[in-house]
């Protein structure tokens, strides 16, 4: 078997043998999964800490009819949810009523009182006071303010002889869609599955990029440090030692991601789906076969780049402690585009989006976000893929040379300057 | 015993601006053991590193089994660093199969040799072990049968003795001896000027990248000229610090032993006559320059005869 190979399976072997491996490879979707079931669960189901809020209402009929809103026409999953845990309750305004209950606020046995002054239906410029503990308390706020509104709005509707209900029928039947227009066809799409999508797969490949980037590094510093280096690198030239540890992690890599990304899709599908029957919106994003490809090949080809580069700073350093200033940039590099993102998928097709995706070290990231929420043109994903096979190329001519060195250079810590100068000389 | 293995013609290597070996030529024979003696910093390491193929020299010419040096003349080399290095988390199985792997053996071969030679150095049941977890003697002899492992035909050790205990060290001493029977060549890097005395047929000893003295044992010690004369005694020989240095140096001094060397004119019978009136002479040997002193003598020179700079 040729020397690389051999390399490569060992190392390939070593991480999947590992007891580390397989727990995150199957503990890793679970947490992911527990991370997006959970919060829907607990946003589901009451919490149990109900919050109350007294409406003193000088008006004598809005704080009734929000009381009545808020428990038979909550529609939506948003209201649903507050429904449950927020509590109205009217009280005649009387003399002491207020100081009472601002005592109970502050004391906290209440969450809040709404004040209701008696000009709210007649007098336009009249002010509702809502007086709480809490002023973060955004949820029950929001809540507060939106039925305060819808009842005010009703009651004025009525005073003019209008019935709110035939308001209501007017509203109702007023669709709008969004549909992702593609040179080939117009689906029905939901931007914002489609963002979502390409957050969850982005930052898979980040999270995968920046974990195996620093194992890769560790795994050159321990045979460095363990000085096993001189016995290997009488054996086989570094140039094999450093393709051979490269691709044999990036196998392992690849099948705990692919393990990772099959079940993320089958857990987003349920997920989706059970939110698309809850809100009887299609929210399902079209992820076509095509796009899993992308992200296999820029998972590949990213991974081929970072790695290298990894490498390259762990034959620098003899301590994992070493590497913490001098792989700054290469962290930059990921970080940088990961930050980026959010504008790119709001504007995918611009100029500045377009240019900065078909940067190399951002093409694994910007380009694969631009492919999931609005397939850039062939000729754009062929030339980034290029400029990524480019690059890989490059970084393992200028790895090799600093590995090379790097590997048998004991008992001092190295500027960049000095392992510019072995780039160039070796 | 005549065709070289290895031959090193104006080899140099330079880090930096330290120029580590200064373009040396030496040969080393089949089937001999080579000593590649000298103090610290002075080339030895960056010079095995160019014959096992770890690094390039800046110029000169390495012959390898009658050939330029190649890459796959790695796989008929085995290395023991001075840094023993193996990886900490792999089993001992596992460790020689993915190094011996790396060598060019097949699966099959590489089972047998490695129960041989777990066998022979009495770790068999250490086998599934982690490296983490053994002694260091234990490691110690790991690392030696990787050396072996591919039946490498130019063996490159670097204090191979190091860690081990009197009996191992005997052991890895007669493992030595016996591949040299089997027409196999050693490379010996060491301090430990007993087992060069030993084990070695040649020497060569480098001192500052340079090459200060070369060839067989035997021959170095009869060409040095010197009179050493090794005694046994009973006695005080505390009066001979007064006989002066015109007339001998102590080399080696035990209780009852010492190593003198007579200088000229003074003659070896001429010392007896001195000495025995003083102890109880129980051995008077003339003896051979050990190959300690020689080494030390080479040095001594080369820093008498080096330029003065500022």
């Amino acid at each position: 078997m040729h020397k690389t190979l051999i390399v490569a399976r060992h190392e390939f072997l070593l991480k999947v043998r590992s007891r580390a491996f397989k727990i995150m490879t199957f503990i890793g979707p679970v947490l992911l999964g527990a991370m997006i079931v959970l919060p829907a669960y607990f946003a589901a189901t009451s919490s149990g800490d109900v919050r109350h809020v007294v409406i003193l209402d000088s008006t004598g009929t809005i704080a009734q009819s929000m009381v009545k809103a808020s428990k038979d026409t909550a529609t939506g999953f948003l209201a649903k949810q507050l429904e449950s845990d927020i509590a109205l309750k009217s009280v005649q305004p009387g003399p002491g009523v207020q100081d009472s209950l601002e005592r109970r606020v502050a004391s906290k046995a209440l969450t809040g009182y709404l004040v209701i002054p008696a000009n709210a239906i007649s007098d336009s410029s009249s002010t509702a006071e809502f007086k709480l503990h809490n002023p973060s308390d955004f949820r029950t706020i929001a809540f507060l303010k939106d039925a305060y509104l819808t009842a005010v709005r009703n009651a004025k509707l009525q005073a003019r002889g209008i019935e709110p209900s035939l308001v209501a029928n007017l509203e109702s039947g007023v669709h709008l869609e969004t549909i992702k227009v593609t040179a080939a066809s117009e689906t029905k799409d939901n931007g914002e599955a489609g963002m979502i999508m390409a957050f969850i797969t982005v930052f898979l490949l980040y999270l995968t990029l920046v974990l195996y980037g620093a194992q890769i590094m560790n795994s050159v510093i321990e045979e460095k440090s363990s000085r096993v280096i001189e016995i290997t690198a009488s054996s086989v030239r570094p140039f094999q030692l450093l393709v051979g540890k490269v691709v044999g992690v990036a196998g392992a890599a690849l099948i705990q991601v692919g393990v990772w990304a099959i079940m993320l899709a089958l857990l987003t599908t349920v997920g989706l789906t059970a939110a698309s029957a809850i809100l009887g919106t299609g929210i399902l994003p079209s992820v076509s076969p095509f796009m899993f490809l992308y992200f296999v090949l820029f998972f590949i080809l990213g991974f081929l780049i970072y790695a290298t580069l990894y490498a390259a700073i762990g034959s620098t350093a003899e301590s994992a402690s070493d590497v913490q200033q001098i792989s700054m940039p290469v962290v930059m590099l990921l970080v940088i585009p990961f930050i980026l993102l959010q504008g790119i998928i709001r504007n995918p097709s611009s100029t500045k989006s377009v240019i900065l995706s078909l940067i190399p070290f951002f093409s694994p990231i910007l380009m694969l976000g631009r492919i999931f929420t609005e397939t850039p043109p062939w000729w754009q994903i062929a030339l980034a893929v290029a400029l990524m096979v480019g690059t890989f190329f490059g970084c393992l001519w200028v790895a090799a040379r600093i590995y090379r060195v790097g590997i048998l250079m004991y008992g001092k810590k190295f500027k960049l300057s000095e392992i510019a100068k072995w780039v160039r000389y070796s | 015993m005549s065709n070289p293995i290895l031959t090193l013609e104006d080899v140099a290597k330079s880090y930096g601006r330290t120029q580590a070996v200064k373009g040396i030529s030496l040969t080393v024979p089949q089937g001999s053991i080579y000593g590649l003696l000298g103090p610290n910093g002075a080339g030895k390491t960056s010079t095995i590193r160019m014959i096992t193929g770890i690094t390039l020299p800046d110029r000169g010419v390495l012959q390898l089994f009658g050939e330029p040096q190649r890459e796959e003349h790695q796989n008929r080399i085995g290395y023991m660093p001075e840094e023993r290095g193996l990886y900490k988390k792999l089993t001992v199985r596992d460790q020689l199969e993915y190094l011996g792997s790396l060598k060019g053996m097949n699966t099959a071969a590489l089972k047998t040799a490695i129960d041989v030679w777990l066998r022979r150095f009495e770790i068999r049941s250490w086998e599934q072990k982690k490296t983490s977890d053994l002694s260091k003697g234990m490691q110690q002899k790991v690392q030696f049968i990787l050396t072996l492992l591919h039946d490498p035909d130019l063996l490159v050790l670097d204090e191979p003795l190091t860690g081990l205990d009197p009996v191992n060290a005997e052991l890895v001493n007669e493992v030595i001896l016996e591949l040299r029977g089997r027409g196999k060549t050693i490379i010996l890097s060491t301090h430990r000027m007993e087992q060069v005395e030993q084990l070695c047929d040649e020497i060569a000893l480098m001192n500052e990248g340079s090459i200060v003295l070369a060839g067989k044992v035997r021959e170095l010690k009869s060409r040095s000229g010197r009179t050493l004369i090794s005694i046994r005694f009973s006695g005080d020989a505390g009066f001979l610090t007064t006989v002066g240095e015109e007339k001998l140096t102590i080399l080696e001094r035990t209780p009852n032993e010492m190593l003198l060397e007579v200088k000229p004119p003074e003659r070896p019978s001429e010392l007896l006559q001195l000495l025995a009136p003083h102890l109880d002479i129980q051995k008077w040997e003339i003896v051979e320059p050990p190959i300690k002193e020689l080494f030390l003598e080479a040095i001594r020179e080369r820093i008498e005869t080096a330029p003065i700079t500022a």
